[in-house]
Parts: C-alpha cells; sequence; structure tokens
C-alpha cells in the first residue's frame, strides 16, 4: 500500500508556519543551544487555554492545528506523537514543588501536564477528536517509533488520514542537565553539535489527494553495532539492506556528524555535495528526525530559501543519536 | 481588607497565570468563575492551594468552596475570618 504526506507544519529554530517564508541558514549560536522561532499562538490557541500550557503544549497543538488546517481536514482518524523527554517544563516545575514543599501543597496543573501524553491528549481535547491518541517515549527513535506505528496502522482497516509528530523542548534547567551527560556527542568541529528542540506533525495518509507532499517510501530503525572496521563499506550496504533504492537518493539528509563513525561512508557513497546535516539547524534532540522529514518535504516541494539543494526527486534520511540507534526514512516527489 | 483584596488579585494573577489581565482589570464583586474572570474547575484546585500555602487555610468542606469562591469580596473576607 502507498503512503503519502499530505501536509508538514512545523516550530523550528529555522522559523514556523506562521513565517512568509523560511531559509535554510544557521541559527543563532550565542545560547549555547538551539531555541524555537515560535509563532505567536493567541493566531491559533484559545487565550483562556493558552494560559495553562507550556511551550511544549502550546508547539504542539498550534502545529497539529496548523498540519490538519493545511491537510484541509478537520479530524484525524488517530493522533501519534513522539516525545523522547516530554513536558520539560511542567515536569521540572512539579519536582521543584516537590522538594520546596515537603511533597505537599502541590499544584494540579504542573502535575496534570507532566506526563508525557499530555501533547496528544491536548491535541485530542482541542480537536474533540475521540479518536486513538497515543505517545512513543522510545529516546532518540520516539518520532520513528510513532512514524512506524503509523505505517502499520494506516495498513489496516478504518484509518486514511492519521496525525503524526515529534516533539521536545529544552529549558535552561534540562540544558544545564544534558551538558553534563552524554546525550550530546562532543567534538572538536567549526560548528559542534549543540542541543535543540522543535516541534514537527504531518498527516500521512493511504490516500493521495491534491494537497500531497511526496510519497513516504518507508522507515527503519535499527538498533545495535551497524559499523564494522574490517568491513568496509558495511553501513552504506546495510542501507540498501534496509529500504530498497535508498542508495539512490538525490539527497542524504543526516543527523551524523563527520566525526562519526559512520559518516566517511555516507560521504563516499552520496558525495559531500548530496549530504545535508539537519542537526546545524535545529540541534540535538530526541525527536529532530521529526524536522528532518520537514526539512525534506519542504525541499521536494521547494519551498526553503536559501538551499544549495533545488528540489530533490528522492531524499533519505538518516539519523543517529546518542546511542547505538540508526534510522533511515525515504520520501520522494510525487 | 481592601489592602488583602489588591494583593489576592496579583497572587490569582499569578498563580493562574491569567494572561494580559491586570489587578485593575479585575472588580473584587465580579464573579470569579462562569462569567468575570471565567475560571474553572482546575483553577478552584489552585485556589485551595494557594489558600493553604499563603494563608495557613484548608477548605475542610468542598461544599462551602463555590461560596467562598464566588468573588475577590468573598475570598477576602472568608480569608480574614479564617487565617491562621
Amino acid at each position: 500500500m502507498e503512503l503519502y504526506f499530505n501536509a508538514a507544519s512545523a516550530i523550528s529554530p529555522l522559523g514556523s508556519f506562521e513565517d512568509e517564508s523560511i531559509s535554510l541558514l544557521f541559527p543563532d549560536r550565542a545560547l549555547g543551544y538551539f531555541v524555537c522561532r515560535e509563532p505567536d499562538y493567541k493566531n491559533t490557541i484559545d487565550k483562556k487555554l493558552l494560559r495553562r500550557m507550556s511551550k511544549f503544549i502550546k508547539m504542539a497543538v498550534a502545529g497539529s492545528v496548523n498540519c490538519l488546517s493545511e491537510a484541509g481536514l478537520e479530524q484525524p482518524d488517530a493522533i501519534i506523537t513522539g516525545t523522547g523527554l516530554g513536558c520539560l517544563t511542567d515536569t521540572i516545575d512539579f519536582l521543584r514543588q516537590m522538594n520546596e514543599n515537603a511533597e505537599t501543597l502541590l499544584n494540579p496543573t504542573a502535575f496534570m501536564q507532566s506526563t508525557h501524553n499530555t501533547a496528544s491528549g491536548q491535541i485530542a481535547l482541542l480537536l474533540g477528536c475521540k479518536n486513538l491518541n497515543i505517545t512513543f517515549s522510545q529516546k532518540n527513535i520516539s518520532f520513528e517509533s510513532a512514524l512506524l506505528h503509523t505505517k502499520m496502522m494506516l495498513a489496516g482497516d478504518g484509518y486514511r488520514h492519521i496525525l503524526v509528530g515529534g516533539i521536545d523542548e529544552i529549558t535552561p534547567e534540562s540544558h544545564g542537565l544534558i551538558s553534563q551527560t552524554a546525550c550530546i556527542r562532543k567534538y572538536e568541529w567549526e560548528n559542534p553539535l549543540m542541543a535543540g528542540e522543535g516541534a514537527a506533525f504531518f498527516i500521512l495518509s493511504n490516500q493521495r489527494t491534491e494537497k500531497t507532499l511526496a510519497r513516504f517510501d518507508g522507515i527503519s530503525i535499527f538498533n545495535g553495532a551497524v559499523t564494522d572496521s574490517s568491513f568496509p563499506g558495511s553501513f552504506s550496504r546495510f542501507i540498501d539492506e534496509r529500504i530498497p533504492d535508498a542508495g539512490r537518493a538525490d539527497l542524504l539528509i543526516t543527523g551524523s556528524h563527520p566525526s562519526d563513525e559512520v559518516y566517511p561512508q555516507l560521504s563516499e557513497r552520496f558525495g559531500e555535495n548530496k549530504i545535508l546535516r539537519f542537526k546545524d539547524y535545529c540541534g540535538e534532540y530526541d525527536t529532530s528526525t521529526s524536522f528532518a522529514l520537514w526539512l525534506a518535504l519542504e525541499l521536494i516541494s521547494g519551498n526553503l530559501k536559501g538551499s544549495r539543494v533545488s528540489r530533490p526527486e528522492r531524499v533519505l534520511i538518516h539519523n543517529q543519536g546518542s546511542g547505538p540507534c540508526h534510522s533511515l526514512i525515504k520520501v520522494t516527489a510525487c | 481588607m481592601e489592602e488583602l483584596k489588591e494583593k489576592l488579585k496579583v497572587q490569582l494573577i499569578a498563580q493562574l497565570n491569567l494572561e494580559d489581565i491586570t489587578p485593575e482589570d479585575i472588580n473584587s464583586s465580579d464573579p470569579l468563575f462562569g462569567e468575570g474572570l471565567g475560571l474553572d474547575s482546575i483553577d478552584a484546585l489552585e485556589i485551595i492551594v494557594l489558600l493553604q500555602k499563603e494563608y495557613g487555610i484548608k477548605i475542610e468542606d468542598t461544599k462551602k468552596g463555590k461560596e467562598i469562591f464566588q468573588s475577590i469580596d468573598t475570598l477576602a473576607a472568608y480569608i480574614t475570618e479564617n487565617r491562621k
């Protein structure tokens, strides 16, 4: 069964759906981590609801509402999101209150909104959508897991258009903690990898419409050692095994860094001029692949300014987080 | 009492994150729930926590809540009578 991306909407350090045009320029690095250029949420979300929402929820709800509007849909058949760390602001707020008030006198809002499924739940509430809503939280393959699940659901009966997305937020506190861990790979490089955040939503459908952006060719997630130093080109061959024709992509959008073990193989296979390192634009976060997918669809549609790549036909997205997980997604213009 | 009412307005705005509302926008006799500020049941829980935290007042009988939370005037009166 063929699947299609019929809409895409994102809030990222490059800008949001509210901007007239988005340029592929390196965001400001002064803060030490990338933050989103957010839209005016009052244009999308009722003021009375907005006051209780953290940035995480605002990004998720506004991104979803815009994505549905782009697709011309009022209700999706399901809402499936991925997040690595969930609602950090509310979680930190709740934990701080627990600590300061000796586990008493806790404010209900931060508690209620500190669960990972808050985004899907809030989107469903706002839309009045009684269909399935679910959240995948699988570290740096959270979005990929959500997308894989969406693909499987669309292969079954009763589903036509599913809203799928990835969201993660960064706060000064979480950045402080992340910096002390091995969550972000550290490199001696001109543009070292920095933490980031973002929200990207898509309508994945088993029906092609006049709004279709691209065909979804496949997704593959793999965990464990995928390179063998005694077997040159092993990762490159691995890609072909996972997704047919993956190696014929016009563009590789990768989350790997030149210092990563697999990067030389990718460089040799695709050539540097066909590689776009997406984390230079959004930073490292668990659901950054959702940004990469949005980037791929925008490039295929020719919507991004300042890109050295003009309207690729076939795009392969590869991501690698701090752990041993790799993922591949392929989309083709149609 | 007037000083307490003004303090309550500031505290409610902060606690309930009432964006774009200033203490001057809140009339002490206006209803807090439904019309007026349009607060809801989650806000009621937030106010219960606020009363306990800031004024040491624990509302034992929840049925009284509707009466107490009617307006800034009724809240201030209840705090004045029950403050520890």
